[in-house]
């Protein structure tokens, strides 16, 4: 189903049919992207660089729009950037992540640049967390309030939303710690829903100059082709080589190890495969990479 | 407090710090120099001083481009590659197994096999065992460089590493981790220092088949660059220093390094400004929330 949306989504842009030829509504491609670099109402060292990376990613966006290959680009900053924006009502009362244009489920993809942790309990539960740009006073204690959990918190693509690709630019976003717990990340996706790719980073993720470069790289050849060998070749940092090398990592959702594996090589932003229902999930990652903050990837 | 503003001559700065300097002219700092935790967890030792008075010499560089991609049809893909589609920014190529992209925007690149290609047909039959060793996939990955135009000498970090994949049913164990890729990563240097952003990834698939080339490579001017500095590593640290506490990093642990920026104006040739890179590791209380940051201080008197 999502396959034919979007072909018939690109017929129309081409300009080969119109919409009412097709009997369906034309569906838009849409982005949004969240960056915090100032946390003054929830804990959190200011950097300024993941303010730069949204920005960075408007301006892409916003270049296809301009060319007409994208339709629409929303970017909310530091105290526009709550939990409920990331948060599904299905998990948590008052949660509003379908809004349009504020909730990060309104879109076809979503970017997000903040704080990350990972972290693993002894009873089992593991999710990588996030640090919002504002406390809201809603249900939960303020300390829940200021950040977004991947396994109780959201539930992307389900229904009634749209999201199928994230970038999370934040330290131990796709971790492997999490992955090989009990539920990796699969609470975070519903069976039948959207989503199929998760882009981020095992271990630390470094602000710098370099990493904004990266990620203009990453996105400039990644709408229509390569999206998950695009991150790992831009991304990728050995540095040193031990115990402080850039790690991404991506995580496709889907039926089939094919299906996932089509979307990570051949799959854009405009270009979202049909993954088919997200039953299962595969972690691509480079072998043996050692970030700080997190054991190595295995060999 | 342990930082303040001062306004001060770099003499007194080397006075501090027990370095001579032969640079006289007054500099803003937010640092005191006289407080040694300012300097206690700066890592310096891979700033090695310069020469001073003398300019490198770089002779203008080819970059990589849509042109630069054509030439590599044949020798390298083994079958011609023509752009012919340009969409905004990007100009597209198409041939028989591959397809292009060359961002004039971002100056980056992607030549991947298209997704039509059957993985297990032959584009190419599987080559012999020996040429997936990690030493023959550098060598060809060089040789990829080669055939694109780049000089040998101006690749620093060579990286081959395996990309690999691990799945899982809902509920279910994961499989063991496999193999899908062979990445090299060539990084490029010029008198070995990292030319900030500049790269190129060959892959290979399993079975030792070219599948993608993707990278960012500017051409480099002919003149105009800034690539040495006469100031001591000890002066640079107290820049690096004044820096950190301008961004309220004063005493965190860091590690410096010199780096090479391009600085491009319109569709020029990009040219090269000697940086201190300084990686500023996170907070060290592991509960607040925090991130290492990569500084660049320009190194230029």
């Amino acid at each position: 189903m999502r396959g034919m949306l979007i072909l018939k989504h690109a017929l129309i842009t081409m300009g080969l049919v119109t919409p009412a030829v097709l009997g369906v509504e034309a569906r838009a491609n849409e982005v949004v992207a969240f960056g915090v670099s100032t946390f003054d109402q929830c804990s959190g060292e200011s950097v300024p660089e993941l303010l730069t990376l949204t920005s960075t990613l408007r301006d892409q966006f916003t270049a296809w729009q301009n060319d007409g290959l994208w339709d629409k680009v929303t970017r909310h900053s530091n105290a526009s950037v709550d939990k409920i924006d990331w948060a599904d009502a299905s998990k948590v009362s008052n949660a509003a992540d379908g809004a349009d244009p504020a909730g990060a489920d309104h879109a076809d993809v979503a970017f997000l640049a903040t704080h990350g942790a990972r972290v693993t309990n002894e009873n089992g539960r593991a999710y990588s967390r996030f640090v919002m740009g504002d406390g809201w006073a809603g249900p939960g204690t303020a300390w829940e309030d200021c950040r977004v959990f991947t396994d109780r918190d959201v539930s992307w693509g389900n229904t009634g939303g749209d999201l199928e690709i994230v970038i999370a630019f934040a330290c131990q976003s796709v971790d492997f710690g999490v992955w090989t717990s009990t539920k990796r990340y699969f609470p975070m996706v519903t069976t039948n829903g959207a989503f199929s790719t998760y882009l981020g980073f095992h271990g630390v993720t470094y602000a710098s100059a370099a990493n904004v470069a990266a990620l203009g790289d990453f996105l400039a050849q990644s709408l229509n082709d390569g999206i998950g060998d695009n991150w790992l070749d831009f991304m990728y940092d050995p540095r040193n080589q031990n115990d402080d090398s850039q790690c991404p990592t991506v995580i496709t959702f889907g039926a089939s190890t094919e299906q996932r594996k089509s979307m990570f090589q051949f799959g854009g932003f405009s270009d979202r495969k049909n993954t088919g229902l997200n039953t299962g999930a595969t972690f691509h990652y480079v072998s043996g990479c050692d970030p700080a903050h997190s054991d190595a990837l295995p060999s | 407090m342990n930082t303040k503003i001062l306004n001060m001559v770099m003499f007194s700065a080397c006075m501090a710090i027990g370095c001579v300097d032969d640079a006289s002219e007054p500099e803003i700092l937010a640092v005191d120099v006289a407080d040694a935790t300012a300097f206690a967890e700066l890592d310096a030792s891979e700033l090695a001083p310069m020469a001073s008075g003398v300019e490198l010499a770089l002779p203008a560089a080819r970059g990589v481009n849509a042109e630069g991609l054509e030439a590599i049809g044949s020798a390298v893909l083994g079958e011609p590659l023509r752009f012919t589609v340009q969409r905004g920014a990007v100009a597209v190529a198409q041939s028989e197994n591959f397809r292009a992209e060359s961002d004039a925007a971002t100056g980056s690149f992607v030549v991947s096999r298209k997704e039509s290609v059957d993985e297990a047909s032959a584009i190419h039959d599987g080559v012999p065992e020996d040429e997936i060793s990690p030493e023959a996939l550098e060598r060809r990955a060089m040789a990829v460089a080669a055939a694109l135009g780049i000089p040998a000498e101006e690749i620093g970090v060579v990286a081959q590493r395996e990309a690999m994949q691990q799945s899982a049913e809902r509920a279910g164990p994961a499989s063991a981790p496999e193999l899908t890729a062979h990445k090299t990563f060539l990084l490029r240097s010029v008198h070995g220092i990292e030319v900030q952003g500049s790269r190129i990834v060959v892959t290979h698939d399993p079975a030792g088949r070219l599948a993608r080339i993707a990278g960012r490579w500017p051409a480099l001017a002919s003149s105009g660059h800034r690539l040495t500095t006469s100031l001591s590593p000890e002066r640079l640290t107290v820049r690096v220093a004044s820096q950190m506490a301008a961004e309220g990093l004063a005493g965190r642990a860091a590690r410096l390094r010199y780096v090479y920026v391009p600085e491009q104006a319109g569709d020029n040739p990009v040219r090269l400004h000697l940086h201190v890179a300084a990686v500023v590791a996170r907070h060290p209380d592991p509960a607040w929330p925090s991130m290492p940051r990569e500084l660049l201080i320009r190194a230029e008197p």
